[in-house]
């Protein structure tokens, strides 16, 4: 028990790269701790992207899971969050395609409000979930794939099936309504708008 | 043109994930410990299960084929060759026509054996790929 409980502690002081070595010889631990880590950042990334919270949940343990099989295939390049993100972001596209059998860039008939369960935010406060909700669907796909996930413009077009000029102007435009909210709302500096 | 720092300060943003509590971070990797123990689980279970289908099939068409029977009667049939060899005259059953290695061949069942062996070994390969992808 103690002996759980101090590598417990030991991984949590452990860097990501560190942790994935570990996981890679065995130590589940030292995965549970990455899962624990970056478990809420995919979640949010599944969300942002459209999932409702228990598909969220669920898809965010499958990309786990998925991470654990090809852990020896992370190197370290980028960092491990946004690795898994990655996978979680295609899992959800696979789970899209195969159940609605729609395209994933049309809008829905009704616009999905972003839902977290600890929904404790300040009233007004404005942050990237409230501003990517002023985006169309496929804007919020687009930009949330792109800089939630990691996906060059390429490669969302591939996973969306969509033409890359289609692509790379949803994000553009997405890009200017979120900069323009954000900056409003001091969440982003003017420096960078 | 959109300013290359407001991207990355998107991207950082994305990277931070919004708080959703201490207890739901560690029950998350909890639910995510479990599924991998089942999924363990049932991987040990399915090859020990296969092994050991394939392993009563094999002994079941060794069984079949006479082979532990042929094995025992090597010594007794060795030993018959030597006397004979160290005959001046040896028997005519001897010579190098009349010898044939035809017991030695393999029987329909032991390929029946084989084969079903060989479908159980391609059957773990095609699942352990598709695992994989």
């Amino acid at each position: 028990m103690r002996g759980s409980l101090f590598r417990a502690a030991s991984h949590a002081a452990r860097h990501d790269v560190d942790l994935a070595a570990l996981s890679a010889a065995g130590e589940r631990a030292a995965f549970g701790e990455l899962a624990r880590r970056h478990g809420g950042g995919v979640r949010a990334l599944l969300r942002r992207l459209g999932a409702d919270p228990a598909l969220a949940d669920d898809l965010a343990q499958d990309a786990f899971l998925a991470a654990y099989q090809q852990i020896e295939a992370f190197r370290g390049e980028v960092s491990f969050g946004a690795w898994v993100r990655r996978i979680a972001a295609r899992l959800y596209l696979k789970r899209r395609r195969r159940d609605a059998r729609t395209d994933l860039m049309a809008e829905p008939p009704e616009p999905r409000a972003l839902v977290f369960d600890g929904d404790a935010r300040p009233i007004g406060h404005m942050d990237l979930d409230q501003a990517l909700a002023s985006l169309s669907r496929p804007e919020r796909l687009c930009v949330s794939l792109c800089h939630g996930a990691g996906l060059s413009h390429a490669e969302a077009a591939e996973a969306l099936n969509a033409p890359l000029g289609t692509v790379k102007s949803h994000v553009k435009r997405g890009l200017e309504k979120l900069r323009a909210r954000l900056v409003d709302t001091g969440l982003a500096s003017e420096r960078t708008g | 043109m959109i300013n290359l720092d407001f991207e990355h300060e998107l991207d950082r943003m994305f990277a931070e994930a919004p708080s959703l509590g201490h207890v739901d971070d560690d029950a998350f990797a909890a639910a995510v410990n479990r599924r991998l123990d089942r999924a363990s689980a049932i991987r040990t279970a399915l090859i020990g299960g296969l092994g050991l289908v394939g392993g009563v099939i094999a002994v079941g068409q060794i069984a079949a084929s006479g082979l532990v029977g042929r094995v025992a009667t090597l010594p007794a049939l060795s030993n018959q060759l030597v006397s004979a060899a160290l005959n001046p005259r040896p028997p005519a059953w001897l010579s190098p026509a009349s010898l044939s290695f035809d017991a030695a061949a393999p029987g329909g069942a032991f390929l029946w054996g084989a084969g079903a062996m060989a479908l159980i070994a391609v059957g773990l390969a095609t699942w352990r790929a598709l695992d994989d992808i």
